[in-house]
């Protein structure tokens, strides 16, 4: 009897577990412990839209290829390791190559292409959805003027199609899709409509992106101009029509935020800082600074371009406070001044252009009464034991503190762009416009970029005008000549956007850009400068048959194959 | 270490002296069986370690007093007992009818005999275990079980274990097997592992199982041993039984065991050149800041002094053992106290342990207090059983691996052959920040900075609980519930002081992990016997569920630099995320046995996973087994071969995900930018809501025998088994918005032998010596992984080149990347220009991380009280990728690099001298002046021909180049012997202790971990020096791994 009444306890208990284990398996219980409590199920897509906008400057993981090969490939700089010993070298390396396409498509090109799809059929979104729009062709002119042919109309869909091996378009058609694109999305944007409520880019004006996206046109109609005259010419003024960027208030200026110079892992993730001003201040400050590439010296010095000095500072890094910019002791006046008293003597570390060695540093030339003796006096009382002629690699131009900041702008296009296209375009006499006035205004717009982004000192009426006058400076009266010294101040220009640098130089092929001869530091894979980047090796796992096709379709595939549109 | 060397010698010395000196009263006699004498049966005296087996003709002779029990045992027969009374003893064994019954717990923590299973399990018994204790306990079954692969990491004491059955059965996963302590599954999860980037082993759940409270360990190296445990089983489980305190008379027991071992640094790098010095191109630093880690330089003859980073100055010279000497002497203290206490059917057992170890990193220890309280009673037909497990752990300043930026031994290694170590001690300037020596270079910390100013910590506290009631309702029949939980707090909090190369404006990163599992379980047994057949069949049900929660707050910009805490920073992140999961499962299996001589098992599962959609997420497996005891028709022959069995299984498991793979998910940057939102897809792997259970087929087939009276035992086992339809984040071209995407896919083959072979070599009256032998092959190939995609990325080193992948057709963890180019005979294509080897385009497989196999020798050798024993580890046939090699090379450290130096540099001085500016004009007209390195290769004439390569190059140029586009040329086989483990043990005879019988045991043993490696094929780095549990075949900078010597003792009442 005791024992049955036991049995009926364990039965009872034995039928509850049986219930309660049923309904813990249920699908809707599982559902709900398979429903991760702190993610979204949805997002605001501007927020995808900022995300996109931030990562063009704010990424390190990206930007990174700027401070790896673009800027020796454009001989803006050199000198920092980084630099040097891959642009400089030639030294051509997967991983780092790779850089633009790992990086951007799984984060701008995958936000952009989601953000699309969730705003498509809601004509509320319609001012986003424009936007979005816009962004993703500007990414897509980043790819494929890195690369060539890339992926892009099926880019990105790996989870809304599947589509896990998108087919690579061709260079030709990405900017046909580039013009009709962006006439197409500048038509959607409507006052009545939602506004774009998260835009570090124009803080959703509309009518900025509708010039933004004009403005675009220009610089890829004049990028196409030696393959397609025709559409180029049409695309130009076609959207010199519908409203291009006509002050600097339009000036596509994504907004960084100031954050503190770090290099631990998640700095790899904040893209609210500019990562490029990041790397200019070095992650390792005192010893590897940003040393500017003789090449751009030489230009802006031998022209006494009131910007040499704005952009280009001597300064001794050995008291650089190593988590700000602060305390580097500036030399440059007295460097200046010594080296104009003193023409025949070499007081400014030279070298060919777009050369650096880090051996046979310069040496200091003691000049007892000059501007520079007495500066290095006043070095040495201020810092006793402290000896500056020992280690004179203050004798080498750096980028100026100005340019260190993080909260620096992320520069996608300014009006000094439109002012140099508009000059070449009416130099090929696509349009009516005055050549040599736009020439001018974009050097104008080019000085005051300079004072009104970076707190450089304003340069006078005066200083612009005896710069422009100078005989080298001067609008030539020959197409050609004109079209080196536009391409060569809008290379000027694109310090801030090294991206487009390197396009326009391959492009333009001015200013002519001589390449390094392999003495100092040998040459690893190819004599001349590369004009390309090679797609990721990885490609050929993923996408087999993709890659293999855009590679045929060039000849001699390298680094060292033109792209399309760099005919000539 | 000099020190405990003398303690042992001393130690030694006196046991010797004494054990001749004493002597006892000698007993005879004779033991037989219905057909005459046996040889080899065992006598033991009762209470004591003193023992011996019978002669040929069945004679002892053993040391014991009147009144000593003497106890008989030979298997297969009924053990005697019987009482010393001085006259000739004389025993008549019988034949027991439950013969053989060896007893090994199996899956739900059933106690079968072996002979009835139809699987190969393994089995370590908890005391081997207890005297040279590992930190971890998982390392110290290194060797000891066939087809079980033990690898530590190079993180020392505070580390995890990454223990492998049977190969990899998964493509991604940790593939490590299920930890099932008393019936109840554990969390063996890492918090943390280091990985491409660098970071720290966090170590993992099984380091905190203290070895003093484990009775046996049961290896379950198939899925049809598994089976019953669902998907986490289909690696494999490793069953821990822990112990308990005797029920039966009445009495106390109380146990001390403690042991002490000093540690030290066991490979050094000594494959160092010693003639150039620090610098490049043969030249001096224009200061001594830049090339601090390259020994490019000049001679160092000393002739020239240098003024370092902190203004003193040194000779231009080279420094000896200049890596070994930042290390200290280790010290690990572990030390364990038992009480234990029953009463009639009440048993209760308590342990408490205290292990401290300070590293051989300066500044890196640990701590950890592991309390551990059983209870077991019985009321009526109801049995309960109770435990409670508690540990805390304290870790300090754990060493930081891989490319980690803080790595010590990354560091160290490359530091130039000139620059002392010791000088780096002058790490901070007088403001406390950081001292630059070497140009800020960020992937070269200053050590020092890093052990003194740079901080990290954990604390760890785990609660683990379980309770088991048993109602036996009839003799047959028995119903039981289990109920385990396991509570886990993780705080773990990295530090970096503002001005660290890399951290510039300081970072505290405080990560908080909060891990609950409950699983539960109600099982009914029924075991009964009609005539000749035995049957038990059980029928059981359980729910998993896991909760756990992960905050990471991150700081940065530290605007207070006194105090550590992360309100002293300028900027403050969070992120948090979550894993939760269930499966609920029933289950079911029925044994049959015939006359103890064919047996028949079969299982069934059914899972329901969380992480599966619905209508998907329910998977059901069965299992088969069998044996035949083939001895038992031949019991005539019992002295030949007195047990032999063949036995066959074949088994299906299914498997699930980790949560939430099914949708996709959006989060914003956890960094705020005012009045704006950075939102994106959150994650990097397109989810997928078809997927469906993955599928492990598997078979095994194989035999168990013993030979010559049990004293040779022989076992062998094959098997097979396939993973399908594997849930796998399938690498994919992130032109696809993802790197991966959640596909089911991929087939994976383990396939292989298992041999173990046990022997009493020797057996004399006073000496005996015993042999174990594992060998095991296990054949790892990836079958295919899905259409168009070839290849999957499993781990990788940054900026080496260099991946380990599953690739198509090749064993698991294929090491890849560009290879030398060479022309078809095989020699290296050289390019006229630069003189530099060309390399491919395309990545190649280079090498393989797999062993080829894998074995074990253990020997242990008696001699009265003295027993010497010793472990070794054999691994043939894997390859590692050393980034460390790459390193010496890269950096002019290496002997190697010295080929071509001299040469080179004379023939720049003739160049300079002769005034030629371009190296190729100097190539031309130089003649005999021009030297330095050639490669040994050849030029393509580009028509089809090859002409010898002539081109004199800088071997700085050359070593630079081959180690930063390919790791061909530091891909080594990473081979090895190792001896594990060596004790010498003296047990205290009886008769030494007090006569009342109060002190029951004394033992003291000399022991020795990773005493001595026995041959390596790997220069400088230890084979056990990868950087993570999953990274297989790369070696990423480490740091030395460590041996010990110590002793241990112990003492029961």
């Amino acid at each position: 009897m005791k024992i049955m009444k036991k049995n009926k306890l364990f039965i009872i208990i034995g039928l509850c577990s049986v219930l309660c284990t049923l309904y813990s398996c249920s699908d809707k219980v599982y559902e709900e412990i398979n429903t991760d409590p702190t993610k979204a199920a949805t997002i605001n897509p501007a927020s995808q839209l900022t995300y996109a906008e931030l990562q063009i400057f704010g990424d390190m993981n990206y930007v990174d290829v700027h401070r790896l090969y673009t800027y020796a490939f454009t001989q803006h700089l050199m000198g920092c390791w980084n630099t040097t010993n891959y642009g400089g070298q030639h030294r051509s390396d997967d991983n780092e190559m790779a850089r633009p396409w790992n990086n951007l498509y799984p984060a701008a090109i995958r936000n952009l292409t989601d953000a699309i799809n969730q705003t498509k059929d809601a004509p509320e979104q319609t001012n986003v959805y424009a936007a979005l729009r816009i962004f993703r062709v500007y990414v897509g002119g980043l790819l494929t003027d890195y690369y060539g042919d890339v992926p892009f109309s099926e880019a990105g869909l790996g989870y809304i199609t599947g589509e896990t091996k998108p087919k690579y378009d061709t260079q030709e058609e990405l900017y046909r899709f580039f013009f009709s694109e962006l006439k197409g999305a500048a038509k959607l944007f409507d006052i009545n409509a939602n506004a774009i409520t998260s835009d570090p880019l124009f803080g959703g004006n509309i009518n900025k992106w509708k010039t933004f996206a004009n403005s675009l046109r220009l610089r890829y109609a004049m990028r196409i101009s030696d393959v397609l005259p025709d559409l180029a010419k049409a695309e130009f003024l076609a959207a010199i029509a519908d409203g291009v960027m006509s002050s600097a208030a339009d000036d596509a200026l994504v907004k960084h935020l100031k954050v503190s110079y770090s290099f631990g892992q998640e700095s790899y993730k904040d893209f609210r800082g500019n990562a490029m001003a990041k790397y200019f201040f070095g992650n390792d400050p005192a010893n590897n600074p940003t040393y500017i590439c003789q090449t751009l010296w030489n230009q802006l010095y031998d022209n006494n371009d009131p910007r040499t000095s704005r952009l280009c500072r001597f300064y001794i890094d050995d008291f650089m406070s190593l988590t700000t910019g602060d305390g580097r002791l500036d030399m440059t006046e007295s460097v200046l001044a010594t080296q104009e008293a003193n023409p025949g003597t070499a007081i400014i570390y030279e070298i060919a252009p777009g050369e650096f060695s880090w051996d046979n540093w310069p040496s200091y030339t003691d000049l007892p009464g000059s501007a520079l003796a007495n500066r290095v006096a006043e070095v040495q009382a201020a810092h006793p034991g402290y000896e500056p002629g020992k280690n004179p690699r203050w004798l080498m131009p750096k980028l100026a503190n100005n340019f260190l900041r993080s909260d620096n702008p992320g520069v996608l296009m300014t009006y000094a762009e439109v002012c140099f296209l508009r000059a070449e375009a009416a130099v090929l006499g696509w349009t009516a416009d005055e050549a040599e006035q736009m020439y001018k205004a974009g050097i104008r717009a080019s000085m005051d970029f300079l004072v009104d982004n970076y707190d450089c000192s304003g340069i006078t009426a005066a200083e612009y005008e005896a710069y422009i006058n100078q005989p080298a400076i001067k609008f030539a009266d020959d197409a050609e000549n004109q079209k080196r010294q536009i391409n060569t101040q809008a290379w000027i220009l694109h310090f801030h956007n090294p991206a487009e640098a390197w396009a326009n130089i391959r492009r333009a092929d001015y200013p002519v850009l001589i390449p390094p001869t392999g003495a100092k530091n040998p040459l690893i894979d190819g004599a001349t400068i590369p004009v390309r980047l090679c797609y990721p090796i990885k490609e050929e796992t993923y996408s087999k048959d993709e890659y293999q096709a855009a590679k045929d379709r060039v000849a001699n595939y390298s680094w060292h194959a033109r792209l399309w549109w760099d005919a000539k | 270490m000099k020190h405990s060397f003398r303690i042992v010698a001393c130690l030694l010395l006196f046991l010797t002296g004494t054990l001749t000196a004493w002597s006892q009263n000698v007993v005879t006699g004779t033991v037989e069986d219905a057909d005459g004498p046996l040889i080899g049966t065992s006598v033991l005296v009762k209470g004591t370690t003193r023992g011996t087996i019978t002669d040929f003709d069945g004679n002892f002779t053993i040391e014991a007093n009147v009144g000593d029990e003497l106890e008989f045992s030979y298997m297969g027969y009924s053990a005697q007992t019987i009482k010393v009374t001085g006259d000739p003893i004389h025993v008549t064994m019988a034949e027991d009818t439950e013969v053989l019954s060896e007893v090994v717990v199996t899956a739900m923590g059933i106690k079968r005999d072996r002979k009835a299973l139809g699987y190969e399990v393994g089995e370590v018994k908890g005391d081997e275990l207890t005297k040279a204790k590992e930190t971890n306990v998982a390392n110290g079954l290194a060797g000891r079980v066939a087809g079980l692969v033990v690898e530590g990491t190079a993180s020392g004491a505070s580390g995890s274990t990454r223990v492998m059955l049977r190969g990899a059965t998964e493509i991604t996963g940790n593939n490590q097997p299920l930890y099932v302590i008393d019936g109840v599954p554990m969390d063996n999860t890492s918090f943390g592992q280091a990985g491409t980037e660098g970071g720290y082993d966090l170590g993992d759940g099984i380091s905190a199982v203290n070895p003093d409270d484990i009775e046996s360990m049961s290896v379950l190296k198939g899925p049809a041993a598994a089976a019953l445990y669902g998907s986490r089983a289909s690696h494999g489980v490793i069953l821990i039984t822990t112990k308990k305190a005797n029920t039966g008379d009445a009495k106390w027991g109380v146990e001390y065991n403690g042991t002490l071992t000093f540690d030290c640094q066991s490979s050094q790098w000594d494959n160092v050149q010693q003639v150039y010095g620090m610098g490049s191109d043969g030249m001096y630093n224009i200061d001594a800041v830049s090339n601090t880690n390259k020994s490019w330089g000049p001679k160092a003859d000393g002739g020239l002094t240098l003024r370092y980073f902190d203004g003193q100055e040194h000779p231009f010279l080279i420094i000896p053992n200049n890596t070994a000497n930042f290390f200290q002497l280790g010290l690990t203290a572990n030390n364990t106290a038992i009480v234990s206490m029953n009463t009639g059917k009440t048993g209760i057992r308590f342990s408490y342990s205290d292990m401290r170890n300070r590293d051989i990193l300066p500044n890196s220890n640990m701590s950890r207090n592991t309390l551990n309280l059983r209870a077991n009673t019985s009321l009526g037909p109801v049995d309960l059983d109770f435990n409670v497990n508690f540990v805390h752990e304290d870790v300090k300043n754990r060493p930081a691996l891989g490319d980690d930026k803080s790595n010590v031994g990354k560091n160290l290694m490359t530091l130039s052959t000139t620059y002392d170590q010791a000088w780096l001690k002058n790490y901070q300037d007088e403001n406390g920040e950081y001292q630059n020596w070497n140009g800020m270079d960020p992937y070269n910390v200053n050590p020092y900075w890093d052990i003194n100013k740079n901080k990290n910590q954990s604390y760890k506290n785990l609660l683990r609980m379980n309770g088991k009631i048993v109602y036996n309702i009839i003799p047959q029949l028995k119903i039981q519930a289990t109920v385990g939980t396991e509570i886990n707090r993780f705080d773990f909090s990295d530090f970096k002081y503002p001005t660290t190369p890399g951290y510039e404006s300081g970072r505290l990163q405080n990560s908080y992990f909060n891990n609950r599992m409950i699983n539960a379980e109600l099982l009914g047994i029924y075991t009964d016997t009609w005539g000749d057949f035995d049957f038990t069949a059980t029928a059981g049900a359980n729910v998993y569920d896991v909760k756990n929660k992960t905050v990471v707050n991150t700081g940065t910009d530290m605007g207070i630099r006194e105090v550590i805490a992360m309100s002293s920073f300028e900027e403050q992140s969070v992120e948090e995320s979550t894993y939760n999961k269930r499966i609920v499962s029933v289950f079911a299996s029925a044994n049959l046995g015939w006359r103890h001589m064919l047996y028949l098992d079969a299982t069934v599962r059914g899972d329901k996973s969380s992480t599966l959609a619905a209508g998907k997420n329910m998977y059901v497996y069965p299992s088969v087994s069998g044996s035949w005891v083939f001895s038992e028709l031949i019991k005539s022959n019992r002295k030949v071969l007195p047990y032999g069995k063949v036995r066959l299984s074949w088994a299906e498991v299914g498997s699930d995900t980790d949560p939430y793979q099914l949708a996709l998910r959006y989060t914003k940057s956890q960094f705020g930018y005012s009045g704006y939102t950075i939102g994106y897809v959150y994650g990097n792997t397109v989810p997928n809501a078809e997927l469906k259970p993955t599928r492990t087929r598997s078979w095994e087939t194989g035999f168990e025998t013993k030979w010559a009276n049990n004293r040779v035992s022989l076992d062998f086992t094959f098997y097979h088994q396939v993973s399908r339809d594997q849930i796998i984040g399938m690498a994919t071209s992130p032109t696809s918005g993802y790197d991966y995407r959640m596909i089911n896919a991929g087939a994976i083959l383990n396939q292989g032998f298992e041999i173990t072979f046990g022997a009493r070599l020797v057996q004399t009256k006073n000496f005996s010596w015993d042999l174990g032998l594992n060998w095991s092959k296990n054949t790892n190939k990836v079958l295919q992984l899905t259409e168009g995609t070839n290849e999957l990325e499993l781990a990788k080193a940054t900026w080496c080149n260099v991946y380990v992948a599953a690739k198509e057709g090749e064993n698991y963890g294929a090491i890849c990347g560009p290879a030398l180019l060479r022309n078809d005979e095989g020699r290296v294509i050289v390019d006229a220009a630069t003189g530099l080897p060309k390399f491919t385009t395309e990545n190649k497989v280079l090498g393989n991380a797999q062993w080829n196999w894998t074995g074990g020798l253990s020997t242990t050798l008696r001699y009265k009280m003295v027993s010497l024993s010793a472990l070794f580890d054999i691994k043939v046939g894997a390859d590692i990728f050393s980034m460390s090699e790459r390193s010496a090379y890269e950096t002019g450290k290496a002997k190697e690099t010295l080929v071509g130096r001299a040469e080179w540099y004379a023939s720049e001085e003739a160049r300079k001298a002769a005034g030629v500016t371009s190296i190729d004009e100097w190539r031309q007209v130089g003649g005999d002046k021009v030297g330095g390195y050639l490669v040994n290769g050849v030029i393509d004439n580009g028509d089809g021909t090859y002409r010898e390569n002539n081109i004199y190059i800088n071997p700085e140029d050359y070593w630079m180049e081959v180690s930063r586009k390919s790791p061909e040329l530091f891909i080594y086989d990473n081979s090895y012997i190792k001896c594990r483990e060596l004790t010498l043990t003296l047990d205290f005879p009886r008769e030494w202790l007090d006569k009342k019988g109060i002190v029951k045991h004394v033992g003291i043993s000399f022991v020795a971990r990773n005493p001595f490696i026995v041959w390596k094929n790997i220069k400088d780095i230890d084979p056990d020096a990868q950087y993570n549990t999953s990274g297989l075949g790369l070696e990423y900078g480490s740091l030395p791994s460590r041996r010990s010597y110590g002793l241990n003792f112990n003492i029961k009442f």
